[in-house]
């Protein structure tokens, strides 16, 4: 057992584990500051509700297992051991349980080792890469485990106790060691002592080497589950000093949050994020995983140089900027903002706002974007929307439908606002689905308003490529705009503005009870205020915004809409819900050249196909465009088409004879 | 190098335009005004000399209190310092009287070259530049879409557009060049570019500053006047001809061009 010769390798294991802790603490303390707020008892409970709980069991089978075995394997019987340094004792058949328990425990921890070693080396998963740490992490957790069963049987081999078989592994270890004569009086008890020590060193060594290896996840991704953002999903920070600040977005490492440098640490590399990336996937050169990675080897580089500590040539170090040199910008210009790896990350690394942040830089400071983007930006700043179009037409797709313009109605009175966006006032094929919620809203009998030419774009595209003074000029204009006219309650059929109006315009003072329009729709129907009498004979597949389904976690509600519709039969896509596959347009795409790799409408037009569905059903425009253009582009616009749920439940009410 | 970049403040293309009733002129209140695009290309290409020879870029713009705008763009583009010409007495003149007024305030200034747009896009008139050349007596390229300056910064090979091809000319400086689409790209002004631009000197000039007498510029000096301004007529929309089959239809379409457009 453990002699006070052993005290010094056991303060010097310490002494690393403390120094390589304190390492990566200094590290992440070089970042700007940043509040991560809420109650400790609430952030443990989500932690547990959202970190172990929902991540491992609920998402993948294999890998969660695996994990989970170790896990467990790991802390459990390392509590154990720490506890039986303290003399007591335990009722027998109590003890008897424990210790079957124990064992089991730790057999499970084995078989996760094994695991992962056959996954990591033999089915080998594309979102996998292997470096020596991953090797030496293996092997000396699997021998740590190997070993423990080793001494385990010699012991019980050596000292047959009573009650062997309550350690089930131990005793059937100790039946293999006797029968092929391993187990020899004279030499098992220093065997026992040698295997004995093996284990102690191992264990030491792990504890040693831990802060350096990837096993720092421990830590360091616990942490980053405990300080996981609370705030609404894929939530910006906004600029908020932009007439003092020096320097807006990030270029050197340390311009990151402490927080921001605390997910790259966290990340294990286990791919999960690069597995659902719509870039990735469409051959871009983004993946986020690698994209975390980078950085973080990036802040390793750039150690001495944050820590202030001296070059080896004595010269001042400056920091090199970040983009060009971990991250290229065709990488961060590839986002579409999806958040598929955000919802994939079982440990909360906040992949998006740092794309975002890095974008903000390139943008504000060095007007460095695709040269298609100055003139979406000059359209956005002139006439409020990105296509240019004079902002004193915004309000005319809507001139024949008396609707109530809220400038120049006299009774401005209004239940809700219908704030119709870019595309619903601009684009033609999306002014159809504005005029199809318009019939709605009057068949409904809703008192419902627009704001006209005074509308303006909502910023979304803007703030998600980096333009952040751009978008809070627009933001501004349209809550001041909200607010002279009263606005309480705001209904669009954008998820984009939804998101944006709801979840970012309130850091502005922007309050308002915002709906989309398949909520809307949806509690019309619920209330009878709609009648879906004509039957639409189609199999219809609903393709999921990724601003609605995973940004705002409305996946039942457009389903439910269009399910409500007589004779419609629906499909599901294989890629659904949390992990439904981006069209490609969100982040600022859609007004970006799509010419590296494939194009992410045509692989997700891909999954509309194998369902056999004949018609797409959207809930934004966007995705409408997107998915209408691949079916053009692949020639069958006749056979699948798309269509908006409110064209759908529009056809329903008064159907026309096409 | 010191450079002088010409500038005028124009509704965006996209503005619709609406004509005063009177006919003299439009409606300027609810459209979004900008820096005239051709303008811009010349901000640009000063900018670009600036950044090889060194010296400043002034913008010289006439127009009234609401082109502080286009001239704030153009300095958060990166231009050094600006003159605002925003007397009313020099509103509502022709390219004579506009030209000879920035002439006036061009003549005491220290400058190398004069950019131009090669035109206005609202009034499209394309006659400021070359008016301007010639009241300062110095040469003048038109329509320029490449400017190549001399390591001395004494001439420039300048190419111009002409139909079917280009034309290169070599110009000694100072001169006037009026630029063209394709002269370069215009920069998107950076934030700081834009905070800084609040910052910057911009010099308003009134008609006493130039003693010039008031009734030899704007539209007291004009030598042409606009009678009248008109939106032109509606189209009316198109007859879609419908038929059964294709001999209907075109039977149909051959009584109405006999009989309504007695063309056949």
């Amino acid at each position: 057992m453990i002699s006070l010769l052993d005290v010094p390798f056991i303060i010097l294991a310490l002494a690393l584990f403390c120094y390589g802790t304190y390492s990566h603490v200094c590290l992440w303390l070089v970042g700007q500051k940043e509040v991560r707020g809420g109650s400790i008892g609430s952030r443990i409970w989500s932690a547990v509700r959202y970190g172990v709980v929902q991540k491992y069991f609920l998402k993948e089978f294999y890998p969660g297992i695996m994990h989970l075995f170790i896990l467990v394997g790991f802390c459990i019987p390392l509590a154990v051991i720490l506890i039986t340094q303290c003399p007591f004792s335990l009722p027998v058949t109590f003890g008897r349980y424990f210790s079957c328990v124990l064992d089991l425990i730790g057999l499970c921890a084995f078989a996760g080792c094994l695991l992962a070693i056959l996954r990591r080396y033999l089915i080998k998963p594309d979102r996998l890469d292997n470096t020596a740490d991953d090797a030496i992490t293996l092997i000396l957790i699997t021998s740590i485990f190997f070993f423990g069963f080793l001494i385990e049987g010699f012991r019980i081999g050596i000292t047959n106790p009573q009650d062997a078989v309550w350690v089930p592994v131990g005793f059937l270890t100790a039946k293999i060691l006797l029968g092929i004569g391993v187990i020899r009086e004279g030499s098992a008890v220093f065997l026992h002592h040698i295997f004995w020590r093996i284990h102690f060193f191992l264990v030491l060594g792990l504890i040693a080497y831990l802060p350096y290896s990837k096993l720092f996840h421990i830590i360091s991704s616990a942490l980053n589950v405990f300080l996981r953002s609370t705030g609404p999903k894929g939530e910006l920070a906004p600029i908020t000093d932009f007439e003092t600040a020096e320097t807006y977005g990030v270029t050197t490492i340390n311009e990151f949050t402490w927080k921001q440098l605390l997910d790259l640490d966290a990340c294990t590399r286990c791919g999960r994020c690069q597995d659902q990336c719509p870039a990735y996937l469409s051959e871009k050169p983004l993946t986020p995983k690698k994209m975390i990675q980078d950085l973080k080897d990036h802040l390793k580089k750039e150690r001495k140089v944050l820590l202030g500590e001296k070059d080896k040539k004595g010269g001042e170090n400056s920091l090199a900027p970040i983009v060009g040199n971990a991250v290229t910008a065709d990488e961060l210009w590839a986002c579409t903002s999806c958040m598929a790896c955000m919802e994939q990350c079982p440990v909360f690394v906040e992949q998006i706002p740092k794309v975002v942040d890095l974008r903000r830089y390139l943008v504000m400071m060095e007007s460095s974007f695709p040269s298609e983007v100055a003139g979406v930006f000059k359209n956005m700043e002139v006439n409020s929307n990105p296509w240019g179009v004079g902002l004193a037409t915004r309000g005319d797709w809507a001139k024949d439908l008396d609707v109530k313009v809220l400038s120049d109605a006299e009774d401005k009175e209004i239940d809700i606002l219908y704030y119709v966006g870019c595309s619903g006032s601009f684009d033609d094929r999306s002014k159809k689905v504005a005029v199809s919620f318009v019939k709605i809203l009057k068949a409904a009998g809703i008192r419902f308003g627009i704001l006209g030419a005074e509308e303006k774009c909502c910023g979304d595209s803007a703030r998600r490529m980096g333009n952040e003074y751009l978008f809070q000029t627009l933001a501004q204009e349209n809550i001041e705009c909200m607010k002279k006219y009263g606005v309480k309650k705001i209904v669009t059929a954008c998820p984009h503005g939804y998101n944006i109006i709801k979840n970012e315009y309130p850091q502005f003072d922007g309050n308002f009870e915002v709906y989309h329009h398949s909520e809307f729709i949806l509690s019309l129907i619920k209330e009878g205020k709609l009648k879906l009498k004509h039957s639409i004979d189609h199999t219809v597949t609903y393709h999921d915004s990724c601003y609605l389904g995973r940004y705002n976690s409305i996946y039942s509600e457009p389903r439910e809409v269009i399910s409500n519709i007589p004779g419609v039969k629906m499909v599901e896509m294989d890629r659904g819900f949390e992990r439904s596959f981006c069209c490609g347009a969100g982040g600022g795409r859609m007004w970006m050249e799509e010419n590296i790799g494939k194009r992410i409408n045509h692989l997700r037009f891909d999954d509309v196909i194998k369902t056999r569905a004949d018609m797409i059903g959207t809930a934004c425009p966007f995705c409408l465009t997107m998915l209408e253009d691949a079916t053009k582009d692949k020639g069958m616009e006749e056979s699948i088409k798309a269509q908006d749920l409110a064209e759908l439940v529009l056809e329903a009410m008064e159907k026309k004879d096409v | 190098m010191n450079i002088i970049v010409c500038m005028k403040q124009v509704p965006d293309t996209e503005a619709q335009i609406r004509v005063k009733p009177d006919g003299s002129g439009i409606v300027d209140s609810d459209i979004k005004f900008v820096m005239n695009p051709y303008d811009e290309y010349g901000v640009e290409e000063a900018l670009l000399l600036k950044e090889k020879f060194g010296g400043t870029v002034t913008i010289v713009c006439l127009g009234s209190e609401r082109a502080i705008e286009a001239i704030r763009t153009g300095l958060a583009m990166g231009a050094d310092k600006a003159v605002h010409l925003d007397d009313p007495a020099f509103e509502g003149g022709d390219a004579f009287s506009t030209a000879k007024a920035l002439a006036a305030a061009i003549k005491g200034m220290e400058y190398d070259l004069i950019f131009c747009g090669k035109q206005a896009i609202d009034d499209d008139l394309a006659q400021v530049g070359p008016a301007l050349a010639e009241m300062l007596g110095i040469p003048q390229i038109v329509v320029v879409t490449k400017v190549e300056v001399s390591e001395d910064g004494k001439k420039a090979k300048v190419n111009r557009q002409i139909i079917g091809g280009e034309e290169i000319i070599e110009v000694p400086l100072p001169a006037v060049l009026t630029a063209q689409k394709g002269l370069n790209e215009p920069r998107y002004a950076s934030l700081p570019g834009i905070m800084k631009a609040k910052k910057k000197e911009v010099k308003s000039v009134k008609i006493a500053d130039l003693g010039l007498d008031p009734n030899a510029v704007g539209k007291a000096g004009a030598k042409t006047q606009i009678l009248k301004m008109y939106s032109p007529p509606q189209r009316e929309s198109g007859n879609i001809i419908e038929g059964e089959t294709a001999e209907e239809t075109a039977s149909k379409l051959a009584t109405l061009l006999r009989e309504e457009a007695k063309v056949i």
